[in-house]
């Protein structure tokens, strides 16, 4: 009895679903009827206590539900506020199930792969549109730049709030005291890194009388993508065919160029061996093992546990940052990041409900707030509040702070929808704040100041979406790669490049190219940015 | 004592050394994990290849168990597969039972049965019963939604109709009315497969992972697969292309030795179970049960 029973609950549940999406249009009348509802609203609100709700994703494990910054977090605001963090790998699956459910929570989040998802979502009138009213009322809104904003926006109106990403651009540390061991200099040039790479396999730099060394750290995937500028990278738009027509990175003459670059330093085994089966962890054993010369350094992010161990290993160990090389088109320097990481959504149905949208609005703003070194301790209430108040969330050590008890959840902090500070133009973010090792430390600050010294390239496709490339795209990508790292291992010739781009093209490629072209179009890009 | 000709011996020999070879390609991977998990994160990085630890180093398990996160999920594991593998086999047996008696719809019941094998419901509309049962962030999520399994079902179906009909008629003579011949002659009668399918059962609830984001929205009732996935692969994606190779940089992975006792500690528990269901295989349960 019981399958049967389950059949018909199974049955009556399909129903439901397609009743589901059918409702899904109706909330759209219902979105634009409400619009602004912000504008022109006090925030002295009532005395109400709200319910908010959210859903978003963690890396990592998040805090315990109901830890004490929770409490601390409903008691300042008085609220009901409960946000769902889910693990990032799974969380459109579970995204989709709970609106499917038909409870959208009152704030969304979405990873910037989610794009597609969000702009379906948002034309179905599923959120709430934020006009600029509500954009200059609050302080951490405004400072969002207008090119930043125009990627969220959907039928002329935007609907998503970015949370704030470096646009500053990762590049490559290369091991100092090697280059200085065989009296070489800084590489400038492919050429020259070639030359160095070679030698860091040949003349053993560390001097322990073993060939035990080699010059670039890569794994599968060809990862790190080693795009000494934008000219060479695969993930951006920079070349343009002869029609005029923007082309991506990895059919591109600079990434064949690349490709010959590996396939060269693979003959004289200076890259990584094997590294087309190498995953990512192993990849950044490869180098801080100090094995490899040259690997990936961002502005944030590295590992400080991995950085120590390679110093215990070779506690002689220098490192340099290398700057973008000379690009053939003439141009030098980075790739300018989106300027956002995730961004969230806010549900339609708030705009009944105006004294709630202020509330969420306020909370929304509050836990966005960046605090520059001067404001870090706990005189400043705000940021004492937002980390658990000193002694208890965090305590300072040379004018850090230290989280104490991370998954206990004594910081109110890790309960918000969007924790991360909106950092404002033109103040450092400090990156280099987070690391205690000093020759992290200085790495970062390298990397930000050449940041701060070259031009960045601002391609044209932020914010353009092509529906094939979100169907196709993913399984193009993995073609490429895969095609590539045989021309890399020497399985495929070079002189096949023309017929790889082709198959590229033939593949769903040449549609792709289209359709970003006309959103390129449609934004008005035309010359290369640079800034 | 038959005497055994060289040739037999030798093939034993070949036998006996290709086996232990096979044996020690599985386990291989266990003392790596092992030897990495009690190394210190400097003697991983200089070694290629390390089977012993160097020096035994307990930090790694010292940072794990120190987190509340892992051993809370660890016991919320122990508990699902506990009462998740009672509950299936409750409820498997006796449906299965059931079905082998001459009863009205007995096959309809069946034809549905092999239906859901061929043809599942998907994730939302599964996501909707659960909602709709109010099970959502409750453990019993992990537990009743797959309290059957249809294919378990009938094998043990077919295990029970192979026990001769002639032990129930004897039963009935006896004076036993059905539930008795169930629990006292056929439940005992079955036990080897009963202990096969409680560690298809128990594996499969200690390899929770999906339901349990997908139904558990507070983190602390999560099951250990899915804390050991955010130690171990939160940087791995298989698809390390586009954006997220961005994500990936900013969130660093925690050392191997970290995550490598990590695994041995989500392993250790289960795989602790297989010797003592072992003796349960033994052979020969039915041998002399009918005579004549």
């Amino acid at each position: 009895m019981k399958t049967k029973k389950l059949v018909l609950v199974t049955m009556a549940a399909a129903m439901t679903l397609t009743a589901c999406s059918t409702g899904g249009d109706k909330g759209k009348d219902g979105a634009s009827a409400g619009q602004s509802p912000a504008a022109g609203q006090s925030p002295a609100a009532s005395d109400k206590k709200h319910a908010i709700t959210g859903i978003t994703y963690v890396f990592g494990n998040p805090a315990a539900a109901n830890g004490p910054g929770q409490k601390m977090l409903n008691e300042k605001f008085n609220v009901d506020y409960k946000v769902e963090k889910v693990p990032q790998e799974n969380f459109v699956e579970k995204l989709t199930a709970v609106v499917a459910g038909g409870e959208a929570p009152d704030m969304i989040g979405f990873r910037p792969n989610d794009m597609t998802l969000f702009q379906k979502w948002a034309k179905q009138g599923a959120f709430l549109p934020i006009d600029d009213a509500t954009i200059n009322k609050y302080p951490t809104l405004k400072a969002v730049p207008k090119e930043v904003w125009d990627q969220f926006k959907v039928n002329g109106k935007i609907y998503g709030i970015p949370s704030w990403a470096p646009i500053e651009g990762n590049s490559f540390l290369i091991r100092k005291d090697w280059l200085d061991s065989l009296g070489l200099k800084m590489p400038t040039s492919y050429e020259e890194l070639k030359q160095v790479a070679i030698a860091f396999t040949k003349n053993d730099p560390d001097k322990n009388g073993k060939q035990d060394t080699y010059g670039l750290a890569m794994g599968q995937n060809i990862n790190p993508d080693f795009a000494m500028g934008p000219y060479w990278q695969y993930n951006t738009w920079y070349h343009k065919d002869k029609d005029g027509n923007f082309i991506p990175g990895i059919i591109s003459d600079g990434r064949k160029e690349l490709i010959q670059f590996f396939a060269d330093l693979n003959k004289e085994k200076a890259i990584t061996p094997d590294f087309a089966v190498l995953n990512w962890a192993d990849t950044n054993a490869q180098f801080y093992s100090g094995k490899a010369g040259v690997f990936l350094v961002a502005p944030r992010g590295m590992s400080q546990p991995y950085m120590e161990g390679l110093l215990k290993l070779n506690p002689n160990a220098e490192f340099a940052v290398l700057a973008p090389f000379k690009q053939p088109d003439g141009q030098q320097g980075f790739t300018a990041g989106t300027g956002f990481a995730r961004f969230n959504a806010l549900n339609a149905k708030l705009a009944k409900d105006p004294d709630k949208l202020n509330k969420v609005l306020e909370i929304h703003d509050f836990s966005r707030k960046f605090y520059p070194a001067a404001q870090q301790s706990a005189a400043n209430k705000d940021f004492d509040f937002f980390y658990g108040g000193e002694g208890v969330g965090y305590k300072m050590e040379n004018g850090k702070r230290v989280t104490l008890k991370p998954q206990e959840g004594l910081e109110p902090a890790v309960y918000f929808q969007d924790n991360t500070a909106w950092v404002p133009a033109g103040t450092d973010p400090e990156f280099d704040k987070a690391y205690t090792e000093p020759k992290l430390i200085q790495l970062t600050k390298d990397l930000m100041d050449l940041n701060g010294k070259m031009k960045h390239y601002y391609p044209p496709n932020y914010g353009v979406i092509s529906e094939t490339e979100t169907t196709k795209g993913a399984e193009l990508l993995t073609f490429m790669m895969n095609e590539q790292t045989k021309m890399i291992a020497g399985q495929r010739p070079l002189s096949d490049w023309d017929a790889l781009v082709q198959e590229y093209l033939k593949r769903g490629g040449s549609q792709i190219i289209k359709e970003m072209n006309d959103g390129i179009k449609e934004r008005g890009y035309k010359d290369l940015v640079w800034k | 004592m038959i005497k055994r000709t060289i040739s037999e011996r030798l093939a034993d020999a070949v036998n006996a050394v290709l086996l232990l070879l096979i044996a020690a390609t599985m386990l291989f991977p266990f003392l790596h994990i092992f030897a990495v998990s009690f190394s210190s994160l400097k003697d991983v990085l200089e070694r290629d290849l390390i089977l012993w630890p160097r020096e035994w180093v307990t930090d790694a398990y010292y940072t794990i168990l120190a987190s509340k996160n892992f051993t809370r999920s660890l016991g919320v594991t122990a508990y699902v597969t506990i009462v998740g593998t009672l509950v299936n086999l409750l409820f498997t047996a006796t449906m299965a039972y059931a079905l082998t008696r001459n009863a009205l719809g007995q096959r309809v019941i069946l034809m549905m049965v092999i239906f859901t094998i061929l043809f599942s419901a998907g994730m939302i509309p599964t996501y909707l019963i659960v909602k709709g049962t109010g099970l959502i962030n409750s453990l019993w999520a992990l537990i009743l939604p797959g309290a059957i399994s249809s294919f378990n079902l009938i094998v043990l179906r077919q295990f029970f109709l192979s026990i001769p009909s002639e032990l129930n008629e004897a039963a009935l003579i006896d004076g036993a009315n059905e539930l008795r011949t169930f629990f006292s002659i056929i439940l005992p009668l079955s036990k080897p497969s009963l202990a096969a399918f409680s560690l298809f059962y128990a594996v499969g609830h200690w390899n929770t992972y999906f339901a349990g984001i997908l139904y558990l929205s507070d983190s602390s009732k999560w099951p250990i697969q899915v804390i050991l996935r955010q130690i171990v692969i939160v940087n791995e994606p298989t698809a390390a292309l586009g954006q997220e190779v961005m994500l990936m940089m900013e969130n660093p992975p925690p050392p191997i030795t970290i995550q490598m006792a990590a695994i041995l500690l989500a392993t250790l528990p289960i795989l602790i179970v297989y010797p003592f269901l072992q003796k349960h295989f033994a052979k020969g349960v039915m041998l002399g049960s009918v005579k004549g």
